[in-house]
């Protein structure tokens, strides 16, 4: 799910225009890069609701500090990245105790099936079926923060680790080991709800001998 | 030419030899340890799963609604200095146009203002008791002024003294008639037997 990604001059004159108060090309810029905001905060909230508070509050703190951005002018979806990254941290760390209160309620509603755990199947068959793109949002809420948000930066957005280092503003080395956790964490949360409980796409003997 | 690693070694290398970032020796040996152990690799295919799964989830398409949201907080001019975005309701004018004047003058903060600043000013004068409907022009010589206030203030101050007065002479025949209640009761007690401890009173 590569997002195309438009050319760093053109971001830059786009925001030479914005700044001289060209309404057509602050308007472009929300085109352009609101679907790509929302997703980053659907996927890490797992909440429409709080996805569109926050894409709105992403503009607008875009639009005040464009002024800085041209300052700073490194790339604009890097810096933008960071922008919707540390709002999506406030929100996580203001909404703490909502989720702890949730928690019990969702536990109830619980659609998740029963943990078996024992896997005889690997997880191939995820990429299919809206049931399952249910379980992996689940498990993508279930990462902390740190994890999550390297998580789909790299596997959701398609950036390179350079760029998420550079938007996170950490070690290259630290990016790379938190999507290699994360990603591991993933897979352990899901084989532990899904385990065999769902039918493999591919055939079974091809993932003979498993011992979680 | 690869070298042997652990399954530790192997399992912190799998997201870099799946994003395809590792250098050729150290992919060929996560790639050999893959093959020779059983577990590692069941980890790898379920991290391999796990990351085309995540890629694989659609793309959602924002609400039209956020687009306009958007846009109408963002509807206040840029580049001018004073305004930023929807944060200050007012738009930024040369200083001292009319336009801006009148922005200010019919802001609904600043009516609100004056509004209040009235209100306080006639409260003020009503607590004061300052009778204004037979306020002159003579009445604003520096003379007359200075002996209204005079006058305001030396009735105040004989208002606070007879306040002060009465006062004092309900606290005097409270206190009268205290004494009264406390010494009505203890001659009866008094002609009995010696008390055995003198009672205090006060």
């Amino acid at each position: 799910m590569s997002i195309a990604t438009a050319p760093a001059d053109a971001d830059h004159a786009l925001i030479e225009r914005c700044l001289t108060g060209d309404n057509a090309a602050w308007e472009q810029v929300v085109r352009l890069h609101s679907r790509r905001v929302y997703n980053l905060c659907l996927r890490f909230t797992g909440r429409p609701q709080d996805a569109e508070d926050l894409s709105q509050e992403v503009f607008l703190r875009l639009y005040r500090n464009l002024a800085r951005y041209r300052a700073e002018s490194g790339n604009f979806i890097t810096w933008l990245t960071a922008l919707t990254r540390n709002l999506l941290i406030d929100h996580y760390r203001r909404s703490r105790n909502d989720r702890r209160t949730d928690a019990l309620d969702d536990k109830a509603e619980a659609a998740w099936p029963a943990t078996t755990g024992t896997g005889g199947a690997g997880l191939d068959h995820l990429v299919w079926g809206r049931e399952a793109q249910e379980y992996i949002q689940r498990a993508l809420c279930r990462l902390s923060p740190e994890l999550r948000e390297v998580v789909i930066l790299r596997d959701l957005q398609d950036m390179d680790y350079k760029s998420i280092a550079a938007a996170l503003a950490l070690p290259e080395g630290t990016v790379k080991s938190r999507i290699n956790r994360g990603r591991i964490e993933m897979a352990r949360l899901l084989r532990a709800t899904l385990g065999t409980s769902v039918p493999s796409v591919k055939d079974p003997a091809s993932a003979k001998g498993v011992q979680p | 030419m690869s070298t042997t690693l652990t399954c530790w070694e192997c399992e912190a290398q799998l997201s870099e030899y799946r994003d395809g970032t590792l250098a050729a020796p150290s992919a060929a040996s996560v790639r050999a340890h893959l093959q020779a152990c059983a577990a590692c690799g069941v980890l790898a295919a379920d991290l391999n799963a796990v990351s085309a799964a995540l890629g694989a989830l659609p793309q959602m398409e924002p609400p039209p609604r956020l687009l306009a949201a958007i846009l109408v907080q963002t509807a206040a001019p840029l580049g001018v200095p004073g305004s930023a975005g929807a944060a200050r309701p007012y738009p930024a004018y040369p200083a001292w146009s009319w336009a801006g004047m009148r922005a200010v003058l019919f802001a609904p903060r600043f009516t609100l203002g004056v509004a209040m600043s009235v209100f306080a000013v006639a409260l003020t004068i009503n607590a004061a008791q300052l009778d204004l409907s037979h306020v002159s022009v003579a009445d604003f010589t520096p003379a007359s002024l200075a002996g209204s206030v005079l006058r305001q203030a030396s009735r105040v101050w004989a208002r606070g003294v007879s306040y002060y007065n009465d006062l004092r002479v309900v606290y005097e025949i409270e206190a009268a008639l205290h004494q009264l209640r406390q010494n009505a009761p203890s001659p009866p007690r008094s002609e009995g037997a010696p008390p055995p401890a003198p009672r205090t009173t006060v």
